[in-house]
């Protein structure tokens, strides 16, 4: 098929650059109205089953429902397939007693209206290929793919256009998971890997939409100086001391770069807002990754506890943070 | 040498872009240059269009009209650089008394315009910024060189005279060129079927905040 190695260098370089050329192409047109309300399975807006904030009285609420939302790493095709271990993460997470946590973790963060690749797309066959080859080096097609994605939010173009829909899609899970506007109840996005630059992006557009305090978890996040960070309530960012993928956003966008003091980034570091949490040994995913069950420190803990115990420490600081009379958080 | 059949749109812009004295030398001995220049103008423009066309899409123009708003923005760009050099080169046969013919210094300007080719990269999310930027500077540079050697004059009197005939031109269009900047947006807004809005920033999705002067970090 190929004459020789340079060949197959030129067309893979061809398609990369086409790749990311088409990428804003979803939410850019999206925003134009040219493919409509994309049909998925987030059509259904019937009212909750279960209204969480409208339980007992105000101060009840507000002491109790937390809402967490899920935002997986660039290697998810669809919001239904997280990892095994991801998956019990969560189910932990809602079984603590000590406070309501409400999960949200049915969000496609890379895709407009939840539409998996798989669904009704022009390339949906393609994807559906290396879904089948998902253990082969070819399924990194798809981290790439939903890497253009990250880079599209955070592009200062087309990132308020991509951060306003996939926060209308948070909102809408949230409302369906008996969040009341207004209701002060505290949201929580947990965002992995490229998660966390979609989670500061349609962070703000979510406080807005809600009137709620909103913060953000970085798992590893590969994140921008987003304009989203003057609005949030906090950053926390899990940074694993053998993860190298976070490192690419400290790298690629300047913003982060000590030698711009002014940047959103550097001055909300400096008021507190984004704070730093690191993680002994531990790497961006895989064997010894954040999620990684075998991996063992030296006092036999497993990486999934202490990723676990780290986050719930964070949620339970900022459930204590939140006053029961106010929805407003220290920078609001 | 290459004979005149064999100097084509792509054969000008590798001269130009690779600073081929004697290319160039011969796309200018060329029977059609303007013509020639025209066309490498035509496609840099379409592609720095394209490269920016996130404007179109924030405008929300169907896609029915939207080859046609991207046509209608390279004419548009076109008839303002045929302006400007109009200027520019009446500027310099008066005050600098450096006369060419106006179609030699249209092809200068429109040959010009040829980094701007790669503009459609200017598309690529986050990278695509930097990528434009660096272009435009590229093409100004060349518009800017290539104007000091074609008039042989010092380069301050050329950054002198294009800013003069920047100025001439916006003025124009303020003053007596209204009717016709006036017919041109009604146009585009007939074209588009929206109130067109060239300011990006002025039509992405904002905060309530935002738009309150709310800067809370």
């Amino acid at each position: 098929m190929f004459d020789s190695p340079f060949d197959f260098i030129f067309y893979a370089l061809f398609g990369l650059i086409l790749a990311a050329l088409l990428s804003p192409i979803e939410a850019l047109g999206w925003y134009a109205g040219w493919f409509g309300d994309p049909a998925s399975d987030d059509d259904d807006d019937s009212p909750p089953d279960d209204d969480v904030c409208s339980e007992g009285t105000e101060a009840e609420q507000l002491q109790t429902a937390h809402f967490v939302v899920y935002l997986a790493g660039i290697n998810g095709i669809d919001n239904q397939r997280l990892s095994r271990f991801e998956r019990e993460f969560f189910e932990r997470l809602a079984d603590e007693d000590d406070a309501n946590f409400v999960i949200v973790q049915d969000v496609f963060p890379y895709a407009l209206y939840n539409q998996s690749l798989t669904g009704q797309r022009v390339f949906a066959w393609f994807w559906k290929v290396l879904q089948r080859w998902r253990r082969t080096p070819a399924s990194m097609l798809v981290n790439l793919r939903n890497f253009f994605q990250v880079a599209v939010s955070a592009d200062s173009r087309y990132g308020p256009i991509y951060n306003h829909s996939t926060a209308e899609l948070i909102v809408r899970r949230l409302r369906r998971a008996g969040y009341r506007e207004g209701c002060g109840a505290p949201i929580t996005l947990i965002g992995y890997s490229g998660g966390g630059q979609i989670g500061i992006g349609a962070a703000p557009f979510i406080r807005e939409a809600l009137d709620a305090p909103t913060s953000v978890i970085s798992v590893g996040g590969v994140m921008s100086s987003a304009p989203g960070l003057r609005y949030l309530h906090h950053l926390w960012h899990l940074q694993g001391s053998l993860d190298n993928v976070h490192k690419i956003g400290l790298v690629a966008f300047p913003g982060r770069w000590r030698i711009f003091p002014n940047s959103t980034w550097n001055i909300a570091r400096r008021r507190g807002v984004i704070e730093v949490v690191p993680i002994e040994g531990i790497e961006h995913t895989g064997k010894r990754g954040y999620f990684d069950r075998n991996a063992l420190d030296a006092h036999g803990i497993s990486n999934w506890d202490r990723t676990y115990d780290t986050i719930l420490d964070l949620l339970r600081k900022r459930h204590s943070e939140t006053p029961p009379d106010s929805n407003e958080g220290p920078l609001s | 040498m290459p004979t005149d059949n064999e100097i084509n749109l792509f054969f000008a812009m590798r001269a130009v872009l690779s600073q081929d004295r004697e290319g160039i030398v011969r796309v200018f001995e060329h029977p059609n240059t303007l013509l020639l220049s025209l066309q490498v103008m035509f496609l840099a423009v379409l592609s720095e269009t394209v490269g920016q066309s996130v404007v179109l899409f924030a405008n929300r123009i169907k896609f029915g009209r939207f080859v046609f708003s991207l046509l209608l923005t390279v004419v548009i760009y076109m008839v303002d650089m045929a302006l400007y050099t109009s200027f520019a080169w009446f500027i310099g046969g008066i005050v600098l008394d450096r006369q060419q013919p106006l179609s030699l210094l249209f092809s200068v300007v429109a040959l010009g315009h040829t980094p701007l080719v790669f503009a459609a990269f200017g598309f690529l999310p986050y990278l695509g910024l930097p990528i434009l930027r660096v272009l435009r500077v590229f093409t100004y540079a060349l518009i800017v060189t290539s104007i000091t050697t074609l008039l042989d004059v010092p380069v301050w009197q050329t950054f002198l005279l294009v800013g003069v005939a920047y100025g001439i031109t916006e003025v124009s269009k303020s003053t007596v060129g209204l009717p016709v900047v006036w017919t041109m947006k009604r146009f585009r807004r007939w074209l588009t079927g929206t109130d067109f809005q060239s300011e990006l920033q002025a039509i992405l999705p904002t905060l309530r905040a935002d738009q309150e002067g709310d800067d809370r970090v």
